[in-house]
Order: C-alpha cells, then sequence, then structure tokens
C-alpha cells in the first residue's frame, strides 16, 4: 500500500484553507485517524532508520540531500558537503558509499569528480514524507551558522 | 601562512569506526604524555620544597664544617625570611594545583587542533581563558609586598588590640591569595567559544582514561555550557530556559545530579564527530534567549502593543520555536 505523504493529507481533508470548517463524520472521520496514525508510524520509521545507519554522518547526509532536493536542481556531492558545513568531501565517503549501497540514494557519476546525487524515493517511497517534512522544517549547519553569524554581528 | 614554531599535531578524525580507534589512540598516548610530565614536574617541585624546609630548620646540613657562624646567619636572613618562605610555599602550591589541573583536564594538542578547525569553519574562535595566573601575581604581589614591610619591621605587632587585629587581618590575606587563585584554576580556567557580548560557550573535554581497548562511541566527549542566564529563582527566566531546553533537546543536568549552582546555563554534550551541530544547537538556544530576553525588554518599556506586534511577526517566521507566554 502506498504512503500517503504529507502534503496529499493535507490536500485530501483541505487543510490549508483555514476558511473551511474540517467536519468529519463516520467513516471520513476513521480515514482521518487511520491516515493520520499512517503518517506519524511513517516519521517514526524515517526516525528509526537514521538513528540505525551504520556510516555515522549517513542521517545527515540524507537529511541534507532532502533539503536541497527543493527547487528541483541538480545537486552534486560538494553541495551536500557545503550545506552540512563540512571542510572535506573525504569525511562523507563512507555516508555516501554506505547510502548507496542500501539503495537510499542515486550516485550519477558524470565525470570522475561530479557526481549527481538524489534521494531514491522511488524504491523508498517513506523519503517522500522525510524530504517533505525536512524541507519545512529542518535548518542546515550552513543556514543554522548563517542565523548564528546574524545574530552575533547584529 | 603556518608560523616556524607552530606545532603540527597529528590529523585527528572520526569519521569511521578505523578512525575513531586510530584518533582515540593518537588523543591517548598524547594524555599520557602530558600527564607524565606534569607528574614528573610535580614531583621536582616537592623535592626542591622539601629541601628547602630541611634547610630553613637544619641549615648546616649542607654547608661545610668550617663555615663560621656569621656566613650562616646571613644565608639564613636571606634565604629564610618570611617573604622568600612565602613566595616559595606559595609558588610551588599555585604550580601544583596548576599541574593537577592540566592533568585532570584532558584536553590534547590535537584535539585542542580539531577544536580549533570545526570552530573556525563557524566562524568563530576556540580561546583558551587562563586568567588564575594573572589573579594568582596580581593579589601574591600584595602579599609579598606586606611581609617584606614585616620582614624590614616596618610593620610591628605589639600585641595591642590594633596589632592583633591587623595581624588577623594579614593572616586573612595571605590565605586568601593562595586559595581564591587556586579555586579559580579548577572552576574558571577553561577554553571558550565568544558569540558576543556576554554570551560565549565553555568547553569540558571527557575520555574514560581507564577503558583499554575497543572501540566505544562514547570514549570521547565534549560538555558544552553557556555563559550565565539568570538566577534559578528567576520563575519566567526559568520557565524560558525550560521551554528552550525542552524543544532543543539540552540536557537540564550537569555531570553530576548534584545541582549546587544558583545560575542557569544551557548545557549540551558531544561526541567529535557532531561537535558542530552540536554547537550550533547551543548556540541558537543563546540566540532564542536573547531575543526573548529583548522581548521581555521592549515589554517593559512599551507596554502590551509592542509585544502583540512582535509576537505577530516572530510566530510568523516558522523557525521561530519557542512560544511566548504573555504574563500579566
Amino acid at each position: 500500500m502506498m504512503t500517503l505523504s504529507y502534503e496529499e493529507f493535507i490536500k485530501k481533508y483541505s487543510l490549508e484553507n483555514i476558511n473551511n470548517k474540517l467536519e468529519l463524520k463516520g467513516q471520513d472521520k476513521i480515514d482521518f485517524y487511520n491516515d493520520l496514525d499512517k503518517l506519524l508510524r511513517v516519521i517514526c520509521r524515517i526516525f528509526d532508520k537514521i538513528t540505525n545507519i551504520a556510516s555515522l554522518r549517513g542521517g545527515q547526509v540524507l537529511m541534507s540531500l532532502a533539503k536541497l532536493q527543493d527547487g528541483g536542481s541538480v545537486i552534486n556531492k560538494t553541495d551536500v558537503m557545503r550545506s552540512l558545513n563540512i571542510d572535506r568531501l573525504e569525511k562523507l565517503k563512507h555516508a555516501f558509499d554506505y547510502l548507496k549501497r542500501e539503495n537510499y540514494i542515486n550516485i550519477e557519476e558524470k565525470t570522475e569528480k561530479f557526481h549527481i546525487v538524489s534521494l531514491n524515493e522511488q524504491d523508498n517511497p517513506d523519503l517522500t514524507i522525510l524530504r517533505e517534512i525536512v524541507q519545512k522544517y529542518w535548518l542546515t549547519p550552513e543556514q543554522e551558522i548563517a542565523k548564528t553569524r546574524r545574530w552575533i554581528e547584529g | 601562512m603556518m608560523r616556524k614554531n607552530e606545532k603540527i599535531f597529528p590529523d585527528i578524525y572520526f569519521e569511521d569506526e578505523e578512525s575513531i580507534i586510530n584518533s582515540l589512540k593518537v588523543i591517548k598516548s598524547e594524555y599520557f604524555k602530558k600527564a607524565i610530565k606534569a607528574f614528573v614536574c610535580i614531583f621536582v617541585i616537592l623535592t626542591i620544597y622539601l629541601f628547602y624546609l630541611i634547610l630553613w630548620f637544619q641549615p648546616n646540613i649542607f654547608l661545610p664544617n668550617n663555615t663560621t657562624l656569621e656566613i650562616t646567619s646571613t644565608i639564613r636572613k636571606i634565604s629564610f625570611n618570611l617573604t622568600t618562605g612565602w613566595a616559595f610555599f606559595s609558588i610551588s602550591i599555585f604550580i601544583i594545583a596548576y599541574l593537577i589541573k592540566l592533568i585532570r583536564m584532558k584536553f590534547t594538542p590535537s584535539l585542542i587542533c580539531f577544536m580549533k578547525k570545526e570552530i573556525h569553519n563557524i566562524g568563530l574562535k576556540f580561546q583558551k581563558r587562563f586568567a588564575s595566573s594573572s589573579l594568582f601575581l596580581m593579589l601574591n604581589s600584595g602579599a609579598i609586598a606586606l611581609l617584606i614591610y614585616i620582614d624590614f619591621g616596618i610593620i610591628q605587632f605589639d600585641g595591642s588590640y590594633i596589632g592583633n587585629l591587623t595581624l588577623s587581618l594579614i593572616i586573612l590575606y595571605l590565605i586568601l591569595s593562595i586559595t581564591i587563585p587556586v579555586i579559580w584554576i579548577f572552576v574558571n580556567d577553561k577554553f571558550v567559544a565568544k558569540l558576543k557580548q556576554n554570551f560565549f560557550v565553555l568547553f569540558e573535554f571527557h575520555y574514560k582514561i581507564r577503558k583499554k581497548r575497543g572501540y566505544d562511541p562514547n570514549l570521547v566527549g565534549i560538555y558544552l555550557t553557556s555563559n550565565r542566564l539568570c538566577s534559578r529563582f528567576n520563575k519566567s527566566g526559568k520557565e524560558a530556559h525550560s521551554k528552550i531546553s525542552e524543544i532543543r533537546w539540552l540536557p537540564r543536568k550537569g555531570k553530576t545530579n548534584l545541582e549546587l549552582n544558583p545560575y542557569l546555563h544551557f548545557r549540551e554534550f558531544s561526541a567529535p564527530v557532531n561537535f558542530q551541530k552540536q554547537f550550533l544547537n547551543i548556540t541558537l538556544a543563546l540566540n532564542e534567549w536573547d531575543e526573548n530576553n529583548v522581548l521581555n525588554h521592549y515589554y517593559r518599556n512599551n507596554g502590551y502593543s509592542y509585544l502583540k506586534n512582535m509576537k505577530m511577526k516572530l510566530f510568523s517566521n516558522e523557525n521561530f520555536l519557542f512560544s511566548w507566554r504573555i504574563r500579566g
């Protein structure tokens, strides 16, 4: 059974429109509860997966990729490194290798140094929810540093 | 460009199991070298001090048999007066306390180098804040000046009430001139990253030195503590501290469960691999605390309407996590 994504959930029950009254009766109420329950189970599973990823940076790379995929632009390994504010790409080598091996991400090697990376949402539909949540709520270390700098200099 | 006298330390790396084990070996060997040096120094200082005490009480023991009484008494006058005795004693105590602190503080050169790099990556500076030496110099010069006056007979005690009171005050000053810097060494001498005026983060290194072999990701850790926020008895401050800590998953208690500190601080614990992220977490907690205080300040000065506007603005920002409660 396909997982209902967060955006689909919002649309299904017209939650984005604040003027609409949400009235749920009978089967609708049960569906709403079941959908919400599924969504929360997926979120729980995502965190479970992230915290059990063998490579130490694996979880961060997944989060960073999810965040960077916001604009739909091409993302390479250096973009991930920058967004995580890591000084050397070698530090992410184990994480990329692990995530590729476990089929969580796709790596397209255009040239020796230019590798395009993306989340493998086709094989892991749960990652769609991860992407949606991360894009909406998560700040990358790069953004956190910018925020810190604004506070320090301001 | 690297300065000529700057030492190059081994690059420590915490990205996979093998690199962690190798880095731990480097840290461990550096720590043992540092500890052995400190122990040797303590031993040398104690030996010299013991030698000095023997000479004080038995001055003839190391002098040739034909030394005249006049020479012996001159040596006693120069070397064994209150001033030199106190200087010797206080300097020895201070250096020994400093060395014990170095042994207890498990920072090693490579680890300091690693932390410097990580904090430099964020655009901040990792600094040493060791103010105890200057405090000791300041207080001890006062003590030595007083003792010189006593040795030269400028200050004399005649057994009167004023004389006894002055003597007690001088003794109290002497005790404080050594205890304050020693306490300072253990409490305030730390590594620090200064964020902005009145905001900083202190670092303390944790390392299970007794663990002999094997891989343990929690073997090395860094305790981060913020500057003092407010009194523990400030109700609204405590509430804000609690909310920010809760949202950012900051530990409420320090290393020990016994909390005697009357002030609130933010605390965080990190392993080397997630050091930067945890450091940013505590920094942003301070940022939220600062914003909260700014709001409080304007609320006091400009009243409810300003706060209401600010609240609307802040809640429109999805990154603002701390929910504001209007009091009164």
